[in-house]
Formats: C-alpha cells, sequence, structure tokens
C-alpha cells in the first residue's frame, strides 16, 4: 500500500513539475514577446522614443501625432503580422512533424513553402495576364488562395510519396523535399522569364521573404487563419499526441485517424500558404522553434503547439529586428536571416541523430 | 444468451487475391483468456487487426454486442476494448507517464475527471511504475513492451465507467519481456480476465505459456482456425506436429539445459532494476 502511495505521488509531482515548467516558459515567451515587439515598433528609419510608445498606442496625447502615423500605420502592423507569421509557421512546422511523425519535417525544408511560392507566383503572372495587366490591381485574396492550394497540393504529394503503412521514411521525405523544391524553383524561374519588371520584383520578393510591404490588409488575411490553428489546436494535439505511438494506436485508442490527418495537412496548407502570401518563403522556423520547445518542455503536443506559436513569433521577430538593423538603411529580405540562423541548428540536429544521440 | 464482447462471423481478408484470413468465427468470452497459436505467417496477427477494427474484413462481419464494429464511433470502441500491437517506434521523447495517461485520451473530454490514480494503478500492475519519470525511447524493449501493457490497462480502467463489458486484445505481449516478466504480466492478463471479467484475446508464440495461461485455445495455420478447445484438448502432439512441424512428446535431445518455469512459484519480491 505504501509503495502505491509513493507511485502515486511520483506521477502528480510529476505532471505538477511539468506544468509549472510550462507557465514559467509561458511567462518568458510573453516577456520577451512584448520587450521585443516594443522594440520592432520603435526601430526604423524614423526612431520612437520608447517611453512614448504607450501614448501612441493607447490614445494620442501631446506631441504623440508626430510618431503617430508611422507608428500606426507602418511598424504596428509590420509588428503584429511578423508574430502572426512567426506563430503561423512554427505551429504548423509542430503539427508536420507529428503528422508525419518525424522531428525532421518541416514546411521550409520539404517544398510546402516553395509549392505556395509556386502558386503565387503563378498566380502573380498569369493573374496580371488574366486580368489584362492591370499593375497591382490583382485582389490581395487571389494571392493566398493560390498559395494555399499550392501548399495543399505539395502536402498531399509528398504525404503520398513519403508514407507507406503509416509509416513515413525520413530519406524518402527529404529527398521528395529537395525534389519538390527543386521542380518549383525551375517553374518560378521559367516563370520570371515570363514576367514584366515589377512581376520580377514581386518573384524575387515571395523567394526570399520579406515584411517591408505588411499592412492592416495583410495582417487581416493571416489573423483569421492563425485564428483557426489556435482553435483547432487542442483538439488536433491530443490527436497527435496519440499518433505519435502509430496510426493504428491512435484509432484503439479511440481517435477518428483520417480526420486528425486530413485536418493537419489542411491547417498546415492553410497556415503556410497566407505566410507566403504575406511574407514569401521563410525557412526553418518551423524547424527550429518545435524543437527546441521539445527539449526543454518534452514532446506533449498540447504543451508544444501553444509554446510553439510563442516561441516562432518571438524568432520570427527578432529575425526580423536582426534584417532590419544589419543593413540599415535597406534590409535583408528575412528568409536569408532565419535561414542563416536555422541552417546550422538543421545540421545539429542531424549529427546529433547520426551520433545517437537522440 | 448475450451478445459477446467481440466475435469474429465468418471473416476473411485478403491482399492482393492472396488471403490472410479464411472465414474465421471465433467469440471472445468474458472473464475468459482466449489464446491464438500457430506458425509465422498463420495469420494471427491479421485476425487480431480484424478483431480489433483496424482492418475491414473482406467477406464476414465481426461483431461487438451484437453491433458490426465498423458502425461504431471509435471512442465508443476504445471504451469497449483496449489493443497492444507489436512493439512500435516513438517519434517522439515522451515520458512513460504520459503514454499511460493517453489510455485516457481517446474519449477523455466525454468522461472527463475522476481519473485520479488509474495511471499510478495502471503502472503498478504492470511492473513499471518506477519507470513513470522515464523518456521512454530510452527504455529497454521488455520495459517498452510492459509500459504498453499498463497503457492498455488503463483504457480499460476508464473505459470500464461506460462500457462494463470489454475485450483486451494482445498481440505478443511477452515477445521482449524476460522469463519473470513474461509471467508477471500474464498474471496481470488473467487477474484482468478472472478478476474484472474482461474478454482477453492473445497472440503467444510461448506454447508452454499459452497451455498454462489460457483457458481457451485457438490454434491457426495458413490463415485457417484448425483447432480450438481447451488447451489440454487442442494442445496434443499430433497437432503440433501439423501445424509446427516439430515433433514433441518426449525430453529433448539436445546438450545444453532445458529450463521448465515453475509457474506456481513465482517470486513477488520486487526485482533488482
Amino acid at each position: 500500500m505504501s509503495a502505491m502511495l509513493s507511485d502515486l505521488s511520483t506521477v502528480v509531482v510529476l505532471a505538477s513539475r511539468a506544468r509549472q515548467r510550462v507557465r514559467l516558459a509561458m511567462g518568458i515567451s510573453a516577456l520577451a514577446l512584448g520587450v521585443l515587439a516594443a522594440l520592432s515598433i520603435a526601430n526604423g528609419a524614423v526612431s520612437v522614443p520608447l517611453a512614448d510608445l504607450p501614448r501612441i498606442l493607447f490614445g494620442a496625447g501631446e506631441g504623440a501625432e508626430r510618431y503617430s502615423l508611422v507608428v500606426l500605420n507602418i511598424r504596428l502592423p509590420r509588428t503584429i503580422l511578423v508574430m502572426l507569421v512567426g506563430a503561423a509557421l512554427a505551429l504548423s512546422g509542430a503539427i508536420m512533424q507529428g503528422l508525419f511523425r518525424n522531428p525532421l519535417a518541416d514546411p521550409g525544408l520539404v517544398g510546402v513553402s516553395s509549392g505556395a511560392a509556386l502558386a503565387a507566383g503563378i498566380t502573380i503572372v498569369l493573374g496580371d495576364l488574366i486580368f489584362g495587366g492591370r499593375a497591382g490591381s490583382l485582389p490581395f485574396a487571389l494571392l493566398p488562395l493560390g498559395a494555399f492550394l499550392g501548399g495543399l497540393a505539395s502536402t498531399f504529394l509528398l504525404y503520398g510519396i513519403a508514407t507507406r503503412r503509416g509509416r513515413t521514411s525520413i530519406a524518402t521525405m527529404l529527398l521528395a523535399g529537395i525534389a519538390l523544391g527543386a521542380l518549383s524553383g525551375a517553374m518560378s524561374g521559367f516563370l520570371s522569364y515570363l514576367s514584366d519588371d515589377r512581376q520580377l520584383r514581386d518573384l524575387t520578393f515571395w523567394a526570399l521573404g520579406s515584411f517591408a510591404g505588411a499592412s492592416w490588409t495583410k495582417v487581416s488575411a493571416v489573423a483569421p487563419v492563425l485564428f483557426a490553428l489556435v482553435i483547432s489546436a487542442p483538439f488536433l494535439a491530443r490527436g497527435l499526441n496519440a499518433l505519435a505511438i502509430g496510426e493504428a494506436e491512435a484509432y484503439h485508442l479511440g481517435f477518428r485517424v483520417q480526420i486528425i490527418k486530413a485536418g493537419s495537412i489542411v491547417l498546415v496548407a492553410l497556415a503556410v500558404g497566407v505566410s507566403v502570401a504575406a511574407a514569401g518563403v521563410i525557412g526553418f522556423v518551423g524547424i527550429v522553434v518545435p524543437h527546441l520547445v521539445r527539449l526543454m518542455l518534452g514532446a506533449d503536443h498540447r504543451t508544444l503547439l501553444p509554446l510553439s506559436a510563442m516561441g516562432g513569433a518571438v524568432l520570427l521577430i527578432a529575425a526580423d529586428l536582426v534584417a532590419r538593423s544589419v543593413v540599415a538603411p535597406a534590409e535583408l529580405p528575412i528568409g536569408i536571416v532565419t535561414a542563416a540562423m536555422g541552417a546550422p541548428f538543421f545540421l545539429w540536429l542531424l549529427l546529433r541523430r547520426e551520433l545517437g544521440i537522440e | 444468451m448475450m451478445a459477446p464482447v467481440i466475435e469474429a462471423r465468418a471473416a476473411g481478408y485478403s491482399v492482393r487475391g492472396k488471403a490472410l484470413v479464411h472465414a474465421a468465427s471465433l467469440a471472445l468470452d468474458e472473464g475468459r483468456i482466449t489464446a491464438i497459436i500457430g506458425p509465422n505467417g498463420a495469420g494471427k496477427s491479421t485476425f487480431l487487426k480484424l478483431l480489433s477494427g483496424e482492418l475491414v474484413p473482406d467477406v464476414g462481419q465481426i461483431r461487438s454486442l451484437g453491433t458490426d464494429i465498423g458502425a461504431l464511433p471509435p471512442w465508443r470502441l476504445a471504451c469497449r476494448r483496449a489493443v497492444m500491437a507489436q512493439a512500435s517506434r516513438l517519434a517522439f521523447p515522451f515520458l512513460v507517464h504520459e503514454i499511460v495517461r493517453m489510455g485516457l485520451e481517446g474519449y477523455g473530454a466525454r468522461a472527463a475527471g475522476g481519473f485520479g490514480g488509474i495511471v499510478e494503478g495502471a503502472l503498478a500492475r504492470a511492473d513499471a511504475a518506477h519507470l513513470a519519470g522515464r523518456q521512454y525511447q530510452t527504455l529497454s524493449g521488455g520495459e517498452q513492451q510492459r509500459v504498453q501493457f499498463a497503457r492498455t490497462l488503463c483504457q480499460l480502467e476508464a473505459g470500464r465507467r461506460i462500457e462494463p463489458r470489454q475485450a483486451l486484445l494482445l498481440d505478443e505481449p511477452i515477445a521482449s519481456l524476460d522469463l519473470c516478466h513474461q509471467l508477471a504480466l500474464m498474471d496481470a492478463v488473467r487477474e484482468a480476465a478472472h478478476g474484472e471479467g474482461v474478454a482477453v484475446l492473445a497472440v503467444l508464440h510461448d506454447l508452454n505459456l499459452a497451455a498454462h495461461y489460457a483457458d481457451y485455445l485457438v490454434a491457426m495455420n495458413g490463415g485457417r482456425i484448425v483447432a480450438t478447445g481447451v488447451p489440454s484438448e487442442v494442445m496434443t502432439p499430433g497437432l503440433i506436429r501439423a501445424v509446427f512441424r516439430v515433433d514433441v512428446g518426449a525430453m529433448p535431445d539436445i546438450a545444453g539445459p532445458a529450463i521448465l518455469p515453475q509457474f506456481c512459484r513465482r517470486i513477488d519480491e520486487p526485482t533488482a532494476a
């Protein structure tokens, strides 16, 4: 009986310790997010005094008008968009890894993003052809839709190629991703020969990723999708947990596996699609963030998904700050910054697996 | 006569024209351990997958309490039967108690609350309580098997509130266990069957253990059920020779020692580990 009691307390203690760690991590990420957001709003060509921020954001006072235009129309939408896209990318990375039962899956790495970018490129070039080349008149709603369909097609294709009997072969997945990425790249390159100067600029923008064109319109396109992701995350998290043991096991545990898989694919494609439409291809956020969260807080998707979202926002806003300040007053495409940070991390991950640490 | 928790009615399953299971009929009775024996490729695992609902039979039917199993929502079925498949690898660094807790997840939202102690109890019954805080991926094959067993016990315990009549399906549950834990796990299985009235089906390769623990034995060969009955009727030298192509009956003529486990004398002291 005493043995039973001590066992009982072990599990309870383990669970409460885990909850404490999660709360701590939530607090730290929220704090980091707040600080970085303030820095992101304050920094730029016109530098806004941090002390004035509250006045500008929450009702104009003396001398606030000077900055409010810059802050409210440029910096604030950009900062919010960066956070939303960061959260969406990290979330879709975490969901995709759960779906593929593989910690190395990432929408950017396995060609989903480039598929979305290709579809966006097709929309830009062909859209202009169809709508008679009225520069810039293309409704913004078409781009996310095109990018979403591109992301969806690549995800389905990838899943079909790499998964046999519920097992995803990591080698097949990565290689198929490379092939899909190369194919999308080739077709995007071909598109560039069909396009005019403005379209070419747009295409380059999709390929490397940038938040320079952030606007409230883009925020309003990304926000509902992220909202849908966040709403479905708790349901999805329990399903992805079960899926980690195996597809058959998840069914035995009482889950509707097909719905979980289809839901995950659609949500990932949606998130990647609108992210690509809003800011182009930004790689490695989806692999770095979930992995760090797993390392620190364990694999439970109920923790992993919300904290990946927060971590993704933190990472991308930091990357955006770097992109804006390294070559100021010009700015780097943010995809370059995340790749420079993420690619070494990915190599380190591969080495760890190779050495059998994981 | 009440309808069985799970029953196969002339269920058959084939892949690309090759029949893996031929019109097999079997009813799992509550409070009884049914063991399936047979050589590799006899269709044992496929038959178990049919009974669990994982595979859908091409012909015949799998019924649960009188309903076709495919018509039941997965969560309802999960309350009624738990399944332990052959060893599966885990993709992420879950902790042992998180794995066991997943037994509650499929219908957790529907029967929320009051699950305190179930995870702990299941871990203890599978002799895995000391592993609760370990990472599943770092465990040995045998330890992982005990944790998966604890997960099924957890699922049954929680599901009992909704579905009091239950089944437990085990596919080679003791394949990677040491001798002591083989007996311990089978004792726990027997406790679930005889003590709690669960209908147990286990695919077993160890004929001695099957003969000792099973209340009812099913021999399969070439996708067919070739014999059923109590072990003493089924497990005859003739059947073993016909099914496994091995002569039995006499002490084997081998140089090394032969071990005969003393079933009644499993030492209940905690293991050194």
